[in-house]
């Protein structure tokens, strides 16, 4: 593999390239679904093929083939896609300097391979998780589903990098839905997008998805039931799943630098956070401390090295409430002095790697969950995602969750349906009391983040604990 | 020619396949792409992509597997792979295969060809963009993109499907101070090209939304331009004209078929070949020929699209609306909706509008919180405009809307005439201006 992406490099530095990378991805994937009692995909696939990253005359070309035999047309379009580029501004592209060349392997944890498992045990895993949510005679449609990847890929460039890794990911999800025809309530388990992580087929035997069955099919059909959520200002505990799709939305993707720059102004938005307001913007109250973390063992989104060869790192991206960094790729730390942070990722082999999330953590605080109750008084409980929105500059969020509690006296009460809150990105940050403690914090992955043209789909994930805020704008569908 | 070599391959397969049933739905596909920002071409790629799928059926039980390689040991793999996978599943399932025939599609255009791989076209087109926008100090974004693709759908009952396709589309978006444009269109051919009027028209808009002021919460009267229009049409097709949600209970236009519940001004259809529509199919990845299903006609809620398993489940026919097979949770879907146009040019929508909202787009829509009524969040975004007395005073923030969709249709005042070729990735969608009354805004 080193020898081919070599071959790729040293042609297109042959034809005039200043900068030159190229990678190799190959990946294969099962997923599996069950829906309403029938196996509905039991799918096996795999992909290969290599991408050329040429920087030419100050502006970038990116082509992509699964056709290893086509390498030399493939390089001599990235060549030529550069030089066009350059017609139309392309050649004011800043780019940042040399980095110390790359060498290694990494190798994410997987302790049983998931393909290795049979198949039956599999659709039998999701069969019977299947069967017990049919128990509740008020649950209309029940899914459930399991996914694995398993990925190899090279990275070379100029500069004389040669990196590999190869990780194993693996996931899944149950989820009910009651319905009494006027109504449709859903309840998910663990997360509403499944949960993932870079681990083996142990992450689906911790997940449990038969022994929380019964009970998200009940919930489903309590919450048919239940009141509607009233609405109102109110102290708001936000549970793991929901938090990590908030820091998601108003942190991740509004501290990514291509968007904080304008380049994805066209299509995904661009940002609230400025350049000039790093080292004093006040993103939210003093106990908000954010990283991006790709180092985290089994985070979705961990790696060795990012899509451009920089190695993994930490960094803080709001510490003490203060915005103090990005998350930003060579090109886009070019443009403010800055290292790259290491977050340039792409979905596949045919795709460039642009600005991307890693493991965006909200880190823990210091509270139990019993504090946060207390602390709440009076308020509510949110937990996991039902519907989501935010503006193009990630400031003005609603979020529908599954379920909401009630808080009385710091004690959990009545249970409401068809919960939603809203609010101002940096008002809202700006309101977290406190964040529960580290044995409540774990990593979510994310397996769906829609970012870039064509669209790119990135697994990334998100560590988070359940945290209090105060005076949240809370209600019902109303 | 590539749809020879994957009809090849896929000949091999169900010459070597023991099952009971055999599909295989193989394509290849380039895109290429010029994505510019702050007035120059940041991001220039070109993508190849290749797939292919063997669906198998033996004793009932299905078996499914895919490769992106076209090396016939990779094929024969995936074959081998699927014929496993029948092994081990558990439950019994049904594969019904299309009887269609043979069937080539070749809508593809030399218009298309030359702006493929003539890079430095893209470019000129971008820099005249950004040149204008230069001129009254904006700043231009956006993204120009040609897609070419060959879809050969075989299976064992003899069908043999070829379509051999492209399609074009522009996207321009100025921005000036707190102000921003957008315009967005497929295309063709020469005659549906229309770059330099969507670049005039995002530049005015631009200039137009300096200055916007905050809007109190409420509802009021809205004028839809098609691609707000077409995101409503989006989400409507994904919660309510699809046989996936009407299966489960949710679909209001199948739970309200027969009933007049829109006003007789709204027809709202899907055809692959209609002259209306861009990125025709004529079948689906199945190998089904698409039929015309109208969801909406004169104002009476009347179908959804079907495809095999959903028509087998329901016992209804099947409309031809299968998404690949890799994507079979999300199917069946329309993907070439059409709203018919109206009698009123958008000017005069504006000009009988005592107090409204001149809308550009819509930003960021879900519509989760209540399938059934399609109850959808989500923001405006780049030209929103406040009318009173029949024209437009000032602009508008961006602002939060929370309102059914299909209330919305409920009530449609009038419709415009002109209609906008667009729709994001892979649905097209055709959409008029509509003058939506008590729409409602947080």
């Amino acid at each position: 593999m080193k020898e081919f992406l070599e071959r790729l490099i040293q042609c297109a530095l042959d034809m005039g390239a200043d900068y030159a990378d190229a990678r190799f991805v190959s990946r294969r994937t099962e997923e599996i679904a069950v829906q309403d009692g029938r196996l509905e995909k039991a799918q096996l696939s795999s992909t290969q093929g290599y991408n050329i990253r040429v920087f030419v005359d100050g502006a970038f070309g990116f082509a992509a083939s699964w056709d290893s035999d086509k390498w030399r047309t493939t390089v001599e379009e990235a060549v030529r896609i550069a030089r066009s580029s350059a017609l139309a501004g392309g050649g004011r592209t800043l780019w940042r300097p040399a980095v110390t060349p790359q060498h290694g392997h990494f190798e994410g944890p997987c302790k049983k391979d998931p393909f290795s498992v049979p198949l039956n045990i599999k659709v039998s895993l999701l069969m019977e998780a299947d069967r017990l949510m049919a128990g509740n005679s008020a649950v209309k449609h029940r899914e459930a589903f399991l996914e694995f990847w398993e990925e190899d890929k090279a990275f070379c460039n100029s500069e004389g990098s040669f990196v590999t890794q190869r990780y194993v990911e693996s996931g899944g999800l149950i989820q009910a839905a009651a319905q009494d025809g006027t109504d449709r309530q859903v309840r998910s388990y663990p997360n509403s997008f499944g949960d993932f992580r870079k681990a083996g087929w142990e992450f689906i035997e911790e997940m449990d998805l038969v022994g929380h069955a019964e009970e998200i099919a009940d919930q489903a059909a309590a919450l048919l039931k239940a009141p509607e959520m009233p609405a109102g200002e109110a102290n708001l505990i936000l549970m793991g799943p929901q938090l990590a799709l908030q820091v998601h939305e108003s942190i991740g993707h509004a501290t990514e630098l291509d968007r904080v720059l304008g380049y994805e102004a066209a299509f995904a938005g661009t940002s609230f956070a400025t350049v000039e307001g790093l080292g004093s913007f006040r993103y939210g109250s003093a106990v908000m401390n954010v990283t991006s973390d790709p180092t985290l063992p089994y985070g979705l989104g961990s790696f060795g090295w990012d899509d451009e060869g920089t190695p993994a790192r930490q960094v803080f991206l709001i510490k003490d409430g203060v915005l103090v960094d990005f998350l930003s790729d060579r090109e886009t730390a070019a443009q403010i002095g800055r290292d790259s942070s290491g977050a340039s990722r792409a979905d596949g082999w045919w795709s460039l790697p642009i600005v991307r999330m890693t493991n965006v953590n909200l880190l823990p605080g210091e509270a139990s969950l019993e504090e946060l109750l207390d602390r709440a008084g009076n308020g509510y409980i949110m937990d996991i995602n039902r519907n989501w929105s935010i503006d193009d500059k990630r400031l003005n969020f609603h979020f529908g969750v599954e379920a909401a509690w009630e808080v009385k006296n710091g004690k959990v009460g009545r249970l409401f349906k068809n919960p939603s809150y809203w609010g101002i990105t940096p008002e809202f940050w700006s309101q977290l009391v406190a964040v529960a403690g580290p044995s409540h914090w774990r990593v979510w992955g994310l397996p769906n983040c829609g970012k870039g043209e064509p669209e790119q789909v990135m697994r990334v994930g998100h560590g988070t604990a359940p945290a209090l805020f105060r005076n949240v704008k809370v209600g019902g569908r109303g | 020619m590539m749809h020879e070599k994957l009809g090849d391959l896929a000949d091999k397969v169900i010459s070597a396949c023991t099952a009971d049933k055999v599909l295989v739905v193989a394509r290849a596909e380039e895109y290429i792409l010029t994505r510019y920002a702050l007035n120059r071409i940041h991001q220039h790629v070109r993508q190849e992509l290749v797939n292919f799928t063997v669906v198998v059926e033996k004793n009932k039980k299905i078996g499914m597997a895919s490769t992106a390689s076209l090396e016939e040991r990779d094929v024969l793999s995936a074959l081998s792979k699927a014929m496993d996978n029948t092994e081990l599943a558990s439950g019994e399932s049904t594969l019904d295969l299309a009887d269609t025939g043979v069937q080539v599609f070749d809508t593809r255009s030399q218009f298309l060809d030359f702006l493929f791989h003539d890079h430095a076209e893209r470019a000129k087109v971008v820099q005249h963009i950004a040149g204008q926008g230069e001129k009254v100090g904006a700043q231009a974004f956006g993204a120009f993109q040609v897609n070419r693709g060959t879809v050969v759908i075989k299976n064992s009952a003899g069908t043999d499907v070829r379509m051999l396709g492209d399609s074009g589309a522009i996207k321009v978006m100025y921005i000036k101070g707190h102000g921003s444009g957008y315009q967005h269109a497929r295309f063709d051919s020469p005659g549906n090209f229309v770059w330099e009027s969507l670049a005039e028209k995002a530049l005015q808009k631009c200039l137009d939304s300096q200055d916007p002021r905050p809007l109190n919460p409420g509802r009021y009267t809205v004028i839809l331009e098609p691609l707000a229009v077409a995101s409503m049409l989006e989400q409507l097709s994904f919660f309510s004209f699809n046989a996936r949600t009407a299966h489960q209970g949710y679909s209001y236009i199948w739970n309200e078929r027969g009933k007049q519940v829109f006003p007789p001004h709204i027809t709202v259809y899907d055809w692959g070949m209609d002259d209306l529509t861009l990125n025709r199919m004529p079948a689906d990845f199945e190998g089904y020929l698409r039929k015309p299903v109208h969801f909406i006609e004169g104002g009476m809620a009347r179908d959804v699209v079907f495809d095999s398993r959903h028509a087998s489940l329901m016992g209804q026919p099947n409309t031809g609306h299968a998404l690949p097979p890799e994507s079979v949770e999300w199917s069946p879907l329309p993907l070439n909706v059409i709203m018919l146009p109206g009698s009123t040019p958008i000017d005069k929508l504006i000009e009988s509008t005592e107090r409204g909202i001149l809308i550009t787009m819509f930003h960021y829509v879900n519509s989760y919180l209540d399938p059934l009524k399609v109850l959808a969040t989500g923001l405006t975004r780049n030209g929103t405009f406040y009318i009173e007395e029949g024209r437009v005073r000032h602009a508008v923030a961006n602002t939060r809307f929370l309102q059914s969709f299909v209330e919305a249709l409920q009530n449609v005042e009038a419709v415009g005439s002109e209609l906008l070729y667009t729709g994001e990735e892979f649905m097209s969608v055709t959409a008029p201006a509509l003058k939506v009354n008590n729409f409602n805004f947080m």
